[in-house]
């Protein structure tokens, strides 16, 4: 062969892919459609729970299509979920927004799964000015920095004791202390750092604030610490092991507070049976569970969404699942009220959203992420009930002594 | 090298050079973006190919230049409020530093203990910024945002990728004419003779560790700024060096345009592929991987110098030659 031809050869194949690159981008979409963008783990250290977003998502899809899909200013829109695989690598997702939105031209973005993965991808959604719905990222850095363009269906884990704190900041005399403790895992610590500075802000004092190795299954020393500062209200971010044996040594050493709320347990029904009686009055917190109930936007209810999830996928739905349904609600209802495409009236659209939804109420706080979406619940005789905000009970406060149960 | 293979070479290395320049003016902003990040592969594989590929020392956590030059220019211009200008080259300086402490220990150990020990050390590094008050541990740090219009943005970092690329071709391939350079690759064909002739292998290892570092830590400066955040995970992530190492090799070990020519491909093939499968293509990239390897060890500058004519016996020669 000669160098010439070898060369003309070489410069043919780079053409080729070259080229192949950038006619790939170029998907064809008829008019009538909604193309939204979504980068999501489909490969990689993500992918297990990425999949969750995508079987949602893509149930979502096809509810809102059957349904007659989205309606702007008298037309039917239907919608089209473009996905990416992001490859759980936060550089490969943000490139490939910029593609969703230069290449395939997306009318609105999805979130990706996880808040490292989020920020960067908010990032360029911010700097083309598109919003993006995410429901993936609970952190509140995601919005910190104010980013008009991404909204949060997630709870940040920093919020997650704010309607407890305002429960309890609005009881009668006003509680004056409480404690704060915490397990060694990163969500726990955001709990914790979160509610130190929520009860700051409402003019609570935190008298302890510290954190404990749940594995050790022994709370006497920090029981001991707890009882000499005599908090109103004590509040643990951990898991249900470390709860139970809390709420156990708490009656051995008769420690009586005027509250004990943990983040994980008083929901599950293993807590309540492992603790009888001594479970009733603890106070917890939830965001998302299958047994709620909540009226629906694109189902009819949380039940009716729980069944038809498992009869098309044959798992029980999570918050994940339920986060990605609330995303895609979040945008219908958005674009049909702005009644246009236009990215920049969908995101006040979006921003001013109050909708009902199988994953419970939705409004955005200024910085893009959900209201309080947690509720308090309380154990009362051996139920769970919320009893905050609008609660079916009212909180029995301050709880009983324990010699006096 | 012969006369047609040089040849063949400088064409290349024109084409190369005209496309680099026109692709952002033709171009949408993600393929800007798509080649920026191809352009910060092939700095990293360059790098990695100064100790790796010329001193024969595998480094698996040259990761680690990546996420200090990442970091230090997150911190000064985040928590400093220092300007882009002066953290970049910073950054660079921080990691070239830190190639040369860690260097002096690590560069005595020879093959797997020494893979094995940058391994560790970009494990460490990473356990270490997460749990670091002024890098905001794992949950990442924001960078200041950039003033200019999304198409500047691109090109900015387009062509600081594309520039910090010349500089370390251009300071490879002055080394390999100086002393530096022949002294390395004595290092890499025999430590113990290059030393016993006279070669001081300890400051011509560490020198070499640091070049390498220098370079991946502008990249990572670049990428930082790009991303606009970073978090620990992501950048120093052992999924990068393999990625590097890869790139190195697929283009051909120990030439200066080989890592750029491997990053090139192995980006792209990655970019169809995951275009056309959005889960099988991990699968067939590991096998397209497998297969250069195995027919074609000495990467695609071995085939375009024109050592040996290419085709079928070309491919069987290099499966007997190492005895596949």
């Amino acid at each position: 062969m000669k160098a010439g031809s070898k060369i003309l050869k070489g410069l043919l194949v780079m053409g080729l892919v070259i080229g192949l690159v950038i006619s790939l981008n170029s998907g064809a979409y008829s008019k009538d459609v909604i193309k939204i963008g979504c980068a999501m783990s489909f490969t990689g250290k993500k992918s297990r729970t990425g999949k969750l977003y995508v079987d949602s998502l893509k149930l979502a899809e096809a509810t809102i299509n059957k349904a007659g899909g989205i309606k702007v200013g008298g037309k039917a829109y239907l919608v089209k979920i473009k996905f990416y695989d992001d490859k759980s690598n936060a550089a490969e997702s943000a490139k490939l927004i910029e593609k969703l939105i230069t290449e395939d031209k997306v009318n609105f973005l999805l979130g990706p799964y996880s808040s490292g993965i989020t920020i960067p991808d908010s990032i360029v959604a911010q700097r083309y000015r598109i919003p993006m719905v995410e429901g993936g990222g609970a952190s509140g850095k995601i919005f910190s920095r104010h980013n008009p363009y991404i909204f949060g269906t997630l709870p940040a884990a920093g919020q997650y004791f704010r309607t407890t704190l305002e429960m309890l900041a609005g009881f009668k005399p006003k509680p004056k202390k409480i404690a704060i403790i915490y397990g060694d895992d990163k969500f726990d610590i955001s709990v914790a750092k979160g509610a130190k500075k929520i009860a700051e802000g409402l003019g609570l004092k935190v008298v302890l604030y510290e954190k404990i190795s749940e594995s050790s299954a022994d709370f006497n020393t920090i029981l001991t610490k707890v009882k000499s500062l005599a908090p109103d209200a004590l509040l643990m971010a951990g898991h249900t092991e470390g709860g139970i044996n809390l709420i156990q040594q708490a009656k051995e050493l008769n420690v009586n507070l005027k509250m004990i709320s943990l983040t994980v347990g008083p929901s599950e029904a293993d807590f309540r049976k492992s603790l009888g009686k001594n479970a009733n009055y603890i106070f917890g917190v939830a965001s998302w569970s299958p047994q709620m109930n909540y009226k629906g936007y694109l189902f009819k209810n949380t039940q009716e969404f729980v069944k038809i999830f498992k009869a098309k996928y044959g798992y029980d739905p999570d918050y994940h699942n339920a986060s990605a349904i609330a995303e895609m609600a979040v945008l219908k209802n958005a674009i049909e009220r702005a009644g246009t495409l236009n990215p920049q009236k969908v995101r006040d659209a979006i921003a001013k959203t109050d909708l009902m939804t199988i994953y419970g109420p939705v409004k955005f706080n200024p910085n893009g992420q959900i209201k309080g979406s947690s509720v308090v619940l309380q154990i009362q005789g051996g139920q769970v009930y919320q009893v905050y905000p609008n609660g079916t009970k009212k909180p029995i406060y301050p709880m009983p002594a324990w010699k006096d149960r | 090298m012969t006369e047609r293979g040089a040849v063949t070479k400088k064409v290349i290395l024109g084409i190369l050079i005209i496309a680099g320049v026109a692709i952002p003016f033709l171009t949408g902003n993600f393929i800007i973006r798509f080649f920026t990040d191809t352009l910060m592969f092939a700095i990293l594989a360059s790098s990695w190919n100064i100790i790796g590929g010329y001193t024969g020392y595998a480094s698996f956590g040259n990761v680690v230049f990546l996420g200090i030059g990442a970091y230090v220019s997150a911190v000064l211009m985040q928590k400093g409020g220092v300007p882009f200008w002066i953290a970049f080259p910073a950054s660079g300086l921080g990691a070239a530093i830190f190639a040369i402490l860690i260097g002096m220990p690590v560069l005595r150990l020879k093959g797997h203990y020494f893979a094995i020990a940058t391994l560790g050390v970009a494990e460490a590094m990473k356990a270490l910024v997460d749990n670091l008050d002024i890098t905001e541990g794992n949950s990442g740090i924001y960078l200041p945002m950039m003033k200019l219009s999304v198409k500047g943005q691109y090109l900015f970092f387009y062509f600081m990728m594309m520039g910090v690329l010349v500089l370390t071709f251009l300071v490879t391939a002055f080394i390999l004419k100086k002393k530096l350079g022949y002294g390395l690759i004595a290092i890499r064909e025999d430590e113990e003779a290059a030393g016993s002739l006279g070669v001081n292998t300890t400051l011509y290892k560490i020198t070499s560790f640091a070049l390498s570092g220098f370079f991946s830590g502008l990249a990572g400066s670049l990428y930082a700024y790009q991303q606009g955040f970073i978090k620990p995970d992501a950048v120093f992530d052992v999924g990068v060096t393999v990625k590097m190492i890869v790139m190195a090799v697929f283009g051909g070990i120990g030439s200066i345009l080989g890592p750029l020519l491997g990053a090139l491909s192995i980006e792209v093939i990655s970019e169809v592929l995951t275009n056309y499968f959005l889960v099988a293509h991990t699968l067939f990239f590991g096998a397209i991987v497998i297969l250069a390897i195995v027919f074609t060890p000495k990467g695609i500058m071995d085939i375009i110098s024109g050592r040996r004519k290419f085709g079928i016996n070309y491919l069987l020669q290099n499966i007997r030659d190492h005895r596949i």
